[in-house]
């Protein structure tokens, strides 16, 4: 059997051995050949048996050291391609992971980015690679950041499991938070690390909007509170200046006298309304869709003045269904704020809220809602989006509304259809809400 | 089993961690065979005094010792130091070359 040599100086010692056995037989220094049949003495007066003996031997030694090569050659292919196939194996795991891989060494050169990095950061692994790390965080965090990776080293493997806060930048100069694990390996002579990262931005956004909301949700706890404690007054008020219609006044006072009337009771209806989206109902009861919508644009009234903006209404006051109201008062909201937010000044709004007769094949007596403006529009890209919580495309939006709307929607077994233009001569967009009646009273019985 | 083998040391200076082994294989009292023996032993009395630790193997008694190692000519002498063993086949008329193998001269290689 032949033994294959493992390594290239075993090989070359063989080579040796086979250069050596040839000088010794050419010099006449050698005296005996070993092979498995015996010992064969090569004798001065036996020179022509010594050189057939020494032919047969090299031509043996060739056949087996070809034999050898060959077979060290297939081993060796076999070793490159088991290593390339694990390398690849490797690399399309780096590669393909749902978070990004940074790999860099103690100069804080990049050597692997894969994909979720270069979708994270918005650069690609080419631009990147050979590059240094610094790039990849804004300029006042980047000494905290890359001495926190290197000190890895220092503060042993513990640390290294541990999860650590970082901010990245993106190619748009965005900034962003990431959640990284930090890892560190010495392989011949060099130390590499690798970062695992995460960006939490998501995460970051559904922290802050809790809070948002859990301020927003006192700060309607402290407007209920006010409206409850408004309401006693306004009513002394209503009913004194009732009382002051009955005695004889001037008519120029009588005339400031209905003035103050209306407004008392503007104020009132005010106070009923935030009252009123504070006691909001959980569960579905019948209401008129149009007191709905009449009390959302009263909340609205001053905001639609104060951007001169033209509202046309169209709701046919007998139009009732049965939802839970608040939450429809909600989308109503949503959409009417958008479009006021959309519009410019002196800007037109149509609201029309109509019955809806049959759908999918059954009788169904729910409303359509339809807010239609003349803004500025949304553009295709973000239309895609539009629908998605925390997308948002106003400085200071939560991108929460619309999101929360649809949701309500949903659970309404309703529709949520938006249109929009952004042409210049024809923009605008159009809100359209389904919401039957009766689906989730349905639902609950 | 060899029935030919003699081990022979040299008493001066015995230092256990710098002993150095070596194997010589001989065909009888062949003439080239006496020649790489008397070589071997001159290179380890002025070279290596006390220190080599040699057997020697007669390959007409027991010429699979010789096979094992993969010796296929005599004379010949494996050299025990770290790792693969060297080898030098011959009559050893060159001390270099054992120098060589014993790590003891230069960079030259073994044969």
């Amino acid at each position: 059997m032949i033994e294959i040599p493992l390594t290239y100086d075993e090989l070359v010692a063989r080579l040796d051995d086979a250069e050596q056995v040839i000088r010794t037989l050419v010099t006449e220094q050698a005296d005996a050949v070993v092979s498995e049949q015996g010992v064969h003495l090569l004798r001065l007066h036996e020179t022509d048996q010594a050189l057939r003996v020494a032919k047969s031997l090299l031509e043996k030694m060739l056949e087996q050291r070809t034999q050898e090569l060959a077979d060290v050659n297939l081993q060796l292919l076999r070793e490159v391609f088991e290593r390339k196939h694990a390398e690849r194996r490797l690399a399309s795991i780096i590669e393909y992971a749902m978070d990004g891989v940074i790999t860099v060494d103690e100069h804080r050169n990049i050597l692997i980015f894969n994909a979720a990095a270069e979708k994270m950061f918005g650069r690609s692994a080419s631009d990147v690679i050979g590059k240094s790390l610094d790039h990849l965080f804004p300029e006042r965090y980047r000494d905290d950041n890359c001495n926190l990776i290197l000190s890895f080293t220092e503060l042993g493997e513990s640390a290294a499991r541990s999860v650590v806060l970082l901010v990245g930048l993106r190619s748009d100069d965005v900034e962003f938070p990431i959640e990284a694990t930090i890892s560190h390996v010495e392989t011949a002579g060099e130390t590499l690390y690798t970062i695992i990262l995460r960006d939490v931005s998501r995460r970051k956004q559904t922290e802050d909007a809790l809070i948002r909301s859990e301020k927003l949700a006192s700060v309607g706890r402290v407007a209920a509170m006010i409206a409850h404690e408004i309401n006693n007054p306004l009513s002394a008020i209503h009913n004194v200046l009732f009382l002051l219609g009955s005695e004889s006044i001037t008519p120029t006072a009588r005339e400031y006298l209905k003035v103050a009337e209306t407004e008392v009771k503007r104020a009132a209806q005010i106070a009923q309304n935030t009252l009123g989206l504070s006691r909001q109902s959980v569960l579905p009861q019948k209401f008129s869709l149009c007191e709905a919508l009449d009390g959302v644009l009263v909340l609205l009234g001053h905001r639609l003045h104060a951007k001169n903006v033209t509202l046309t209404k169209r709701c046919p006051g007998d139009l009732e269904i049965v939802a839970v109201a608040g939450e429809v008062r909600q989308v109503l909201w949503n959409m009417l704020t958008n479009a006021l937010d959309a519009v410019s000044y002196r800007g037109h709004i149509e609201v029309r809220v109509s019955k809806c007769g049959r759908l999918n094949g059954r009788a169904d007596f729910g409303a359509r809602i339809t807010v239609a403006d003349d803004g500025v529009g949304i553009t295709r890209d973000a239309l895609d989006h539009i629908l998605e919580p925390f997308f948002t495309t106003k400085d200071n939006g939560t991108g929460l509304g619309l999101w929360v709307s649809s949701e309500i929607v949903k659970k309404h077994t309703g529709s949520l259809k938006v249109r929009s233009s952004t042409h210049p001569a024809r923009h605008g967009t159009i809100f359209s809400v389904h919401i039957p009646s009766g689906s989730l009273a349905a639902e609950a019985a | 089993m060899y029935t030919s083998a003699r081990v022979f040391a040299h008493p001066h200076n015995p230092g256990p961690s710098d002993r150095v082994r070596m194997v010589l294989f001989i065909a009888g009292e062949e003439r080239n065979s006496q020649a790489a023996r008397a070589n071997l032993t001159r290179i380890c009395e002025s070279h290596l005094p006390g220190r080599a630790e040699v057997e020697v193997v007669d390959v007409l008694t027991n010429h699979r010792k010789a096979l094992e190692h993969r010796v296929l000519l005599t004379p010949a002498v494996l050299i025990f130091t770290s790792g693969t063993p060297a080898r030098v086949t011959g009559t050893l008329e060159e001390p270099d070359r054992v120098l060589s193998a014993l790590g003891l001269k230069g960079t030259g290689a073994a044969g």
